[in-house]
Parts: C-alpha cells; structure tokens; sequence
C-alpha cells in the first residue's frame, strides 16, 4: 500500500484523476448501496473540487 | 523513582466507595435541580434560582452574570450577586481567553497561575446551538474548587438553566404572539369565532360577542351549543355542516337577536381551519353586521325621533294657532261689539295663545341654533330679582289658581348673564311649575346669594315626577309620561334648552322630585364668570 | 490460529502488555469524580517525561488555548479531566506502539494517522448528534483500531499473514483477518482495552465499531466511530491497513442522514482539523 503522508501533499503530489480512480476502485465492493453511492459522489466532488481550487495545473 | 499502583492503596480504595455513594445521592440532587429551573418562566426567577444553585456548589464570593443581546450583539450584564468585586469587573470579556472558553463551553478558571486573593472563572452558558451567556465568579484562592464532581454538577446546572432561559424566551415570545394576535382579531370590525372540531369556541372577538349577545366570560372553551341562543346556535350548526362537505361557505345572511327586541341582519361566511398535513382542526366564522354597524340603528332611532318630533311640533304649534283663530273669529263674528268684556277676556286667551307659540318658536329656534352650534349670549349686567318678579307677574295674570310666592332675600347682586335667556329660563322653570300642578297651588321661588353665586329654588306641590323621568328629563324631545294627569302640552324641548343656557352661563340646574309631592328645581348662577368663546357683547 | 486459542493468546498479552503505571492511576483517580485537579496533576507528575509530553500536547493547535499552558494544574483546569485523562491515555498508548523507523509491512505511521484523523472525525460527528461530551469521542476515534496494533506488536508473524493477504486479494483487513486467524481487530482491542480498565463505553465502541447495532446500549457511540472510521477512508486519512471501505450501517447512518453538500463541508471541516492537529502526536 502507499505510504501516505498528510492529505495536503496528496492533492498536489497526485492528479485529481488518479485520486478518482482509487476512489473507485476503494468503493468497488459497496457499490450497490445507496449510502456508499452517495458517499462516493460526494468524494470524488469534494477531491475535484479541491484541485481545481489548488490550481489549474493537474491534468 | 518507584511509582505505586493507586488501586492497591486501601485508603484511595474506601474514599473512592464513600465518593461513589455521595455520587448517588447527588443524582437525586441533580434531577431536583432539573426540575426546579425547567419548570421556571419567569426570567428573574430563573436567574436567581441558577445563581444560587451556583453559589452552594462553589461558594463564590461574587459573581456577574452576562447574557447576549440579540440586537445589540453584545454582552448585557444582567444580573450580580454577593460583594463587590473589582478584579471581577476588571475582566476584559472579549478577551481571546474568555472567547476559547466560551467556545468550549467548560466551567473554567481564568487566572490560575496569578494566584491573588480570589481566583476567578467562567461558566458558560451554551443553550442547543451557541453560547448564551456566562457566569463570571470569584472564589477564595486557597479553595481547591475545581474538583470533577464541581464540574460536573456545574456544567449540568448551566445547562438546565441554559435550557430554561431558552424555553422561557419561547414562552414570552409565544404570549406576545397571542396578545398580538388577539389585538389583531380585536381591531378587525367583523365578529370573529372559532370552534374546534368538537365544537368549543377556541377563539372569538368582540364584535362577535356583541352581535350574538354574549358575556365575554366563559364561553372559550365551552361547545357553542351552551352558551349561543337558539337562533345563532341554528345558524352556526347549518353552517357549520356546509362547510365541513365543501371546506368553505359563502355569505349567507341570517337574523342575529343579540338582545330581545334588537334583530340585526348577519353576513356569515366560514372556512375549514386545517394543518399542514390535510387534518381538520377547527371553523372560523365571520360575523359581518349587515345593518353597517350600530350607525344605522342609532341613526334610525333618531330618525323617528325627529319625525316623531316633527308631528309633534306641527301639533302644538297648531294648537294654539287654532285656538287664536277661533276667538279672533269669534270676536269678528259672534261676540257683539259691545259685549267689551267678552272681548277683553276672548283676546286675553289670544294673547295667551300668542305667547305660547312666541315661546315654542323660540324654543325651535334655540334649539336648531345649539345643534348647529351657534348659540350666543348676550352679556349685560342682568337684576336677577327683577327677572324673577317679571315672570312671576306674567304668569300670575295667566293663572286664577297658583300663587306664587317669593323669596328673594335682602339683596340680590347683579349677575352677568344674557337678559332674554335667565327671563326664558326662569318662565320655562316656572311654566312647568304650574303646568305640573294643574289642580293649583303654591309655586315657591326663593332666591339667596352665597360666595359668588346665586342660588334659587323653585317649587311647587304638584304632581311631581318619577324617578326614571327625571333622568332623562333634560334629554332633548323627552316628555315624562303624565297620562294620569292629562295631557301637559310642550315640545319635550324646554328643558334640554334651559340647561344648556345655564350651563352655557357656567351655571347649573337640579331636580328633584318624587311623585305626589311636589317638584323642586334648584338653579346656580354665577355672579361673574369667564366666558370665553360662546359669547358676544354685540346683538 | 483457533478461536479457542484467542483467549490464551490474549491472556499472555496481558503479561506483557500493560499501561504504564502513570496511566492507570490517572483513570483510577479520574474515575472518582470527587477528585481534584491536583491530586490528578500530582500523578501525571510523577512522570517527568509524560508530564512534557502532555504539556505538548495541551500547548497543540489542537486545541487553540490562546496562551501558553506552563503547569499540568493549569492543563487539567483549562482542559478538563476528560480532555486530560485522554491525553494522559493517548499519549502512553503511543509510546506503547510507536512507529520505530523502519519499513514495514504494516504501516505505523499511516495507522496512528488514521486513529487520529479518526479521533478528530469522531469529535466532530458528536458534536453534530449534539453530544456533550465531545472529548470522550475523541479518544473513541484515536483507540477504535488498537486490535491492529497489538496484533502487529504481539502476533507479528500471523498478522503479516494477514497484510500479505489484504494485498493480495484486495480486501477488507477485517476479512483477511477473519480467514487467517478465525477473530478481527475489534474482539482483539476490546478484550485488550477490558484488560486495562479502559470506562466500558470505550470497550464497546472498540468492540463493535464495525457493527454498532451490537454495541446495544451503546449503539450510538459505537456508530459514531464506525461512521467516522468510513468518512476518514473516502477522503483518504492515514492507512486503515486496506484499500476498500466497509459498508455503512444504515441504523448508523440514520443518526446523521446527510446530503451530499453536508458531506462535503464535513469533509473540508475535518481536513481543517486534522491539519490543526498535526503536532498532536509526533507520528
């Protein structure tokens, strides 16, 4: 597993698509509940959001 | 270093068992506490209540109590107690300190390291969502106050009161809202009543009690069938049913009764009151006066009274006109012109006659000059003594059955007064003198002066007046009821003019009489008075 | 390793594994609430090295105090014996169990992370349900995984069995657990924290924060760590030693019944205060 740091590094060090992609793949099993949908939704906006507010330079 | 283990030293092992039972019994202390500020609306009450709780857990020497101000956004002192503490009042309260704390919400100590006299603390008040004031306290130093138990039991009262000053800030703002609300259904100019779903009145205003004749007390609460007179309650049942089918009617127009012999026709509407949800709570009715309020009927009252006036007036100016033309005519045609005496007597009566419409006439113009408001006195030094003799020989000549006998004792000053007006009052007064002792008798005028007034009493042992008569006998077109002594001319008019004059002279009337014995008119004249607006020393 | 096993195992764990005697009479003393923040300051000062440690801490952006604490009277006053006693427990579990430089498979570092993201997530979600006393919640979130660490400090060998799994299969580290030792980090941490006198609340969240409604009487706490455990993995907080996250609990989530706005502030709020905390622990 990644050996991860503080989550500050982490937005800047991986690409916001990178970060979407785990997300996924960590949401996989749970999928079918509505609860874990939601929360999933709600992740990947927040990461998304979070980069664009970081700067325009993650692809 | 050897650091021992604490649970195997007996000592700690017992204070902790006897701790645990005083824990138990604080528990019944904390539910009592509890109920006692929950229980609470009033303000004061709560503070105070709270400051002590506070003050036999800690024991402070002096404590102030700040609570927000909505509007100002600020911290108000509301409340303080015990001595006065000037390290307390030094606490700067916006400080970044008391603001940590506050924000954490924990009873804590704001100086612990400066040990000086007192220590002082925080308590901070924190109702469901944000901070709503706070207890600043000073304590003795070298008390060791801040034991878990203190905190515990501190952090459960300020919530308590926390809760308690918010549910009594509900509670107020729920009586104002029903104050205002009930100001609003009160200013409105229909009736307003609603009933619940079994049929209690819940709501009703004043229009609304008045125009169902209702006391205003306890109706609220009670079904409308016990309280509502038949006809309203068979008004409202019908309605009442229609609008539980359609959820609404539309004006009907029924006959209220509010008192036994007032019908007043009512609009009515209605409208199903319901919840959010679609359940039925209650009905609101609207009572609307169809007559347009009690303007109409005061209106038609006078209405009859000014026709009934009318008639009457045309009647009793007819009736001495009739009278002068017959002796005039019988004078030009039957009475022999030498049958003087005849003559003299048939133009007395004329003469009579004439006066009397003379006298109505005035009264008719009088009183039309006092409704438009344009009623003047004609100020001159006025020899109310030869007033009086002046009448009473007028009236003498006209009655072979009264005596009138006066008393005008020594010296009567002159009095500034309207000349035409105190002769009018005075032949009104005595008029009736004698029209109400129509078997004869002694008409009595006694005149005395006391300070700067003048007083007269006029009386007469005729047949008097009954009591609910002269309540209103100053009223304007009333005439007592004298069936039994025969029909006593008159307008209904003098009465209501003499005492405007007197009153317009700053003076007085007053009767009093019973019937059977007799009736006795006092009447005050000022000697000089000031009068303003009203009068005129021109014609 | 048997289920049977477990209970001998873990016996053997209390030999070696106890709290520090500092510790254990910090909770003594704090469990009677008739005590004085001296007696408890007087306790923590029998240990020097503890007393900087939780001076440290008291002095942290965690909680913001605007001055600076200098005595452990003034901490216990200022923050209150709960906040202490946490304090006082956090920082000994830690030393316990810190990370000791080296790479390994199962990641300290990332671990203590998660706990404290935990424990921080967890003090917010309290405070949302309007609990009290947010503090408790903190060291609810800060110990809920402490099966994990005891297990990695204590059966090294069977636990990498685990890890190696986790990896291989991609799964839930409660599922690789289950499999290769017959019980999870849940039952491991509740029996350890029972061992050491931890209050009862704090066993049972540990014991069920995967499966609150278990908890009973404490469901709602329970809840409040499993909930946070599952918010501190979708916005990847520290390493909860797999990459999947276990499903929600919908008796847990009803407490909260979020939208998806609401989510995301929590989130923001919780970075802010992990950020805050970073002086916390010297992880």
């Amino acid at each position: 597993m990644n050996d991860k740091t503080s989550p500050a590094s982490e937005s800047t060090a991986e690409s916001a698509d990178t970060i979407i992609a785990g997300l996924e793949q960590i949401f996989s099993d749970v999928k079918d509940d509505a609860v874990m949908t939601l929360l999933l939704a709600a992740a990947k906006e927040y990461h998304l959001q979070k980069a664009e507010s970081h700067g325009p330079d993650e692809s | 270093m050897k650091i021992t283990p604490i649970e195997k030293d007996a000592g700690f092992l017992r204070q902790t068992i006897s701790d645990l039972h005083e824990q138990i019994d604080l528990l019944s202390m904390l539910q009592d506490i509890s109920k006692q500020l929950i229980s609470r609306f009033d303000f004061n009450n709560i503070i105070s209540l709270f400051l002590g709780m506070v003050k036999e857990i800690i024991h402070y020497n002096a404590a102030a109590l700040y609570l927000h101000d909505e509007q100002k956004k600020c911290w108000r002192l509301v409340d303080r107690s015990g001595a006065d503490d000037p390290e307390l009042d030094a606490i700067d309260i916006q400080s970044s300190i008391v603001q940590w704390i506050l924000h954490e919400g924990r009873w804590s100590p704001l100086n612990p390291e400066h040990r000086t006299k007192n220590s002082i603390s925080i308590l901070p008040l924190t109702g469901a969502q944000k901070t709503m004031g706070f207890l600043l306290m000073s304590s003795h130093a070298d008390r060791d106050v801040f034991t878990q138990s203190n905190m515990k039991l501190l952090s459960f009262v300020a919530s308590q009161a926390s809760i308690a000053l918010e549910n009594q800030t509900l509670y107020a703002q729920l009586h104002q809202s029903r104050e205002y609300i009930e100001n609003i259904l009160e200013s409105i100019n229909n009736g307003i009543v609603t009933i619940d779903m079994e049929n209690r009145v819940t709501q009703i205003n004043k229009n609304a009690t008045a125009m169902l004749g209702l006391p205003s007390a306890d109706i609220m609460g009670t079904p409308y069938h016990d309280t509502f007179d038949a006809p309203a309650v068979a008004v409202i049942d019908a309605v009442r049913k229609r609008t539980l089918l359609d959820g609404f009617t539309p004006e009907t127009v029924h006959d209220f009764y509010p008192t036994t012999d007032l019908k007043i026709p009512v609009a009515i509407s209605s409208s199903l009151l319901r919840e959010p949800d679609g359940t039925s709570i209650g009905i609101t009715f609207v009572l609307r006066d169809m007559s347009a309020s009690k303007e109409i009927e005061r209106l038609r009252q006078l209405d009859e009274l000014k026709s009934e006036f009318v008639s009457n007036v045309s009647h009793e100016l007819r009736t001495p006109m009739s009278i002068i033309k017959s002796y005039v005519e019988a004078i030009l045609n039957q009475v022999s012109p030498s049958d003087y005496h005849t003559q003299r007597e048939f133009l007395h009566i004329v003469n009579n006659e004439a006066d009397r419409l003379s006298n109505m006439v005035s009264d008719l113009l009088d009183i039309s000059r006092i409704e438009a408001g344009k009623f003047y006195l004609d100020l001159e030094e006025v020899d109310i003594a030869a007033v009086i003799e002046s009448v009473v020989e007028h009236l003498q000549g006209k009655s072979t059955v009264h005596t009138f006998t006066t008393d005008l004792s020594g010296s009567l000053p002159n009095i500034t007064a309207d000349r035409d007006k105190i002769y009018r009052v005075f032949l009104n007064v005595l008029d009736n003198a004698v029209k109400f002792s129509p078997e004869g008798g002694v008409v009595s005028i006694s005149a005395s002066t006391r300070d700067d007034t003048v007083t007269c009493v006029i009386a007469d042992n005729g047949i008097g007046i009954a009591e609910p008569d002269i309540e209103h006998i100053f009223d304007k077109f009333y005439r007592a009821d004298t069936s039994d002594a025969g029909n006593i001319s008159g307008t209904g008019l003098g009465l209501s003019i003499v005492k405007h004059i007197l009153e317009e002279h700053k003076g007085s009337i007053d009767i009093a009489s019973s019937p059977g014995s007799g009736t006795s008119v006092t009447i005050i004249l000022p000697v000089f008075a000031d009068y303003d607006s009203g009068s005129r020393t021109d014609t | 390793m048997a289920r049977t096993n477990l209970k001998k195992q873990l016996s053997k764990i209390s030999d070696l594994a106890t709290l520090p005697v500092v510790a254990n009479n910090v909770i003594q003393i704090t469990n009677n609430p008739k005590s004085s923040a001296l007696e408890v300051a007087k306790a923590i000062s029998q240990d020097a090295a503890l007393t900087s440690r939780i001076l440290k801490m008291a002095n942290s952006a965690m909680y913001g105090f605007p001055q600076k604490i200098t005595t452990i009277n003034h901490a216990i006053v200022i923050l209150g014996f709960a906040n202490i006693r946490n304090l006082v427990l956090a920082a000994s579990i830690y030393d316990m169990f810190a990370p000791n430089g080296q790479p390994q498979l199962f990641d300290r570092v990332g671990f203590w992370e998660h706990s404290l993201a935990c424990g921080i997530t967890s003090k917010l979600l309290a405070k949302r349900l309007g609990i009290k006393n947010i503090e408790e919640a903190f060291i609810w979130g800060l110990l809920h995984d402490l099966g994990k660490i005891v297990l990695d400090t204590y059966f090294h060998t069977d636990f990498a069995g685990v890890i190696k799994l986790v990896e291989e299969k991609n799964i839930l580290i409660r599922d690789a657990e289950m499999e290769v030792l017959g019980y999870d980090h849940a039952e491991v941490g509740g029996i350890v924290a029972g061992n050491w006198n931890l209050p009862q609340t704090l066993i049972k969240v540990i014991r069920f924060h995967h499966a609150p409604p278990q908890a009973n009487e404490s469901m709602r706490l329970a809840a409040i760590v499993h909930m946070a455990d599952i918010f501190c993995r979708a916005i990847d907080l520290g390493n909860g030693g797999d990459r999947k996250i276990p499903c929600m609990h919908p008796e847990a989530w009803e407490l909260l019944d979020l939208d998806k706005e609401s989510i995301k502030a929590l989130f923001t709020e919780m970075e802010q205060e992990v950020i805050k905390s970073q002086a916390f622990l010297p992880i």
